[in-house]
């Protein structure tokens, strides 16, 4: 009976050790996954400049944004077979987007995809995954591009694509990235890509010329995509209203930034076609601001032009606003 | 008894595995939140923590540098500022914006190259490349990144920028951090 007792004992030991070590190994392989999955979310498939396998025939690239698409039109124009294509509908804003069976579809007959791959386009990973495209090259315009901090918090600021010297640089980085795919056209992408950034920099350095006397040096915006844009024309950024992309500040969040503008005498608004006027309307009462209206490049129709379009309309509102409009 | 204290033992030891194993797994995806220091090594300092007006000036080095490398690997020499300047190319061409009156020079000795940007008031800017040596085989797995970029005929070369306020004597490749240089960099934490 002892015995008995002793082996039933034992057996229970054993199956307790046998369950404890599947519910470590349980716990240990959550914890690895989540892990792993850290590390996809941030990792660089192609960013790093690896190699690639280069290839001949037609060359098909997907763009997640309109500035995207822009820049890599001008990189691709007059090659043979190359051809660019928007994943998103040019209505939707990559903010507000969710993905499509037919945008998915669109994605499986692509050779390379431009994306941001810090935050603005993050429903695309998913999206190639299951359009079940394993030879597209993923080109993160972002991989070597200095990243400043969001107004709220401390996540990167995503919104490099507003900005003339991102674009130049981040446009040269695309077509050495392409020219690796297609290395018979190489030399073409690198010079078409020269090219546009000589055309960017013509109208940056223009604005830039009447920006140098700007009689207001401060501006608050509405969206918090400006900072690299302000930057580059000296200009300072005293707030962001919108809390995070597409949200409505709420009234104490207004009330702080009717705060900031009468604390730093604040005259300037940058604001966007969709914000609603009511909270403008409360902003401007309240202190007296001017509100100009600037856009993110982030709905229309795409083109080529769209992106030296809209910037160069974006730096003449800009010299409007801090240089002929104010009154000394 | 011996039974109950053997299964408070087992339990004791999930939930403390456990523990260790969810620590040691979180801990460092939270070490890269917002309140954590940049991941930048001694001689470093991070772009994102730079005043707004010398993140401009790194900006405009790094368009500079991408259009002097263009310039290289066409030609096999690095191009004068006074050169590039009458292109637009930033940071050698007038800058209007540029309230701290930098003046470049470019500054060459052996595989080693400087663009050294001098300011009126402010902190020195120094560009430095450094190509391989003569005969130096290509080798197209190489990653580029910040610090290594390839030239389009497939060279690597080493690049940095670099900011400090002591004067700067003669060609540079790697300046003296106890003089207080600092290589920016991109890193974010």
């Amino acid at each position: 009976m002892e015995a008995d007792h002793d082996g039933d004992a034992v057996m229970r030991r054993r199956e307790l050790l046998r369950v404890s070590a599947r519910a470590c190994l349980v716990l240990a392989g959550i914890a690895a996954c989540g892990r792993s999955g850290s590390g996809s979310a941030t990792g660089s498939a192609s960013g790093s400049g690896s190699a690639v396998a280069a290839g001949s025939g037609p060359l098909r690239v997907g763009v997640t944004l309109h500035p995207y698409y822009s820049w890599t039109a001008n990189i691709v124009a007059g090659v043979p077979g190359a051809e660019v294509v928007a994943v998103l509908p040019g209505e939707i804003d990559a903010g507000n987007y969710q993905p499509s069976p037919d945008d998915i579809a669109k994605l499986a007959q692509l050779d390379a995809i431009v994306i941001n791959g810090i935050g603005h386009d993050d429903f695309i990973r998913p999206m190639i995954k299951a359009s079940g495209n394993d030879h597209i090259v993923v080109i993160e315009a972002n991989a070597e591009t200095p990243l400043v901090k969001s107004a709220h918090g401390d996540a990167p600021n995503s919104h490099t694509f507003l900005s003339f010297e991102n674009a130049i640089a981040q446009s040269k980085l695309i077509a050495q990235r392409l020219g690796a795919l297609r290395p018979a056209a190489a030399a073409t992408f690198a010079a078409n890509a020269h090219a546009y950034g000589d055309k960017l920099r013509a109208i940056e350095q223009a604005a830039a010329q009447q920006l140098a006397h700007a009689k207001l040096k401060t501006v608050i915006t509405v969206h918090d995509g400006y900072t690299y844009l302000l930057q580059e024309f000296g200009i300072e950024l005293a707030g962001v209203v919108q809390p995070a992309h597409g949200l409505t500040p709420s009234a104490k969040e207004l009330a702080d930034m009717i705060a900031l503008v009468k604390a730093q005498h604040v005259h300037v608004v940058l604001s966007e076609q969709d914000f609603p006027a009511k909270l403008l309307d409360t902003l401007t009462e309240a202190t007296g601001v001017q509100v100009y209206t600037i856009s993110h490049v982030a709905v229309g129709d795409y083109s080529a032009t769209e992106f030296e379009t809209v910037m160069a309309a974006n730096a003449a509102t800009l010299v409007r606003a801090l240089v002929t409009d104010p009154v000394p | 008894m011996r039974e109950t204290g053997f299964v408070v033992r087992i339990v004791f030891h999930v939930v403390m595995w456990t523990a260790i194993v969810m620590t040691a797994t979180w801990f460092p995806r939270r070490g890269s939140a917002p309140a954590a220091a940049p991941a930048t090594a001694i001689g470093e300092i991070a772009f994102r923590e730079l005043p707004g007006d010398v993140q401009r000036m790194y900006r405009r080095c790094l368009d500079g540098l991408a259009d002097a490398e263009e310039v290289r690997a066409d030609t096999g020499a690095w191009p004068a500022v006074e050169a590039l300047a009458a292109r637009g190319v930033p940071p050698f061409a007038a800058d209007p914006i540029d309230k701290a009156g930098y003046r470049w020079v470019l500054r060459r000795e052996g595989t080693a190259v400087n663009y050294a940007g001098v300011p009126a008031t402010g902190p020195t800017l120094v560009i430095t490349v450094l190509e391989p040596d003569p005969g130096t085989p290509i080798d197209p797995t190489a990653y580029t990144d910040e610090q290594h970029h390839r030239l389009r005929g497939g060279e690597m070369i080493h690049v940095a920028v670099w900011i400090g306020t002591k004067p700067v004597k003669g060609v540079m490749v790697t300046p003296a951090i106890e003089d207080g240089w600092k290589r920016i960099t991109m890193v974010t934490p």
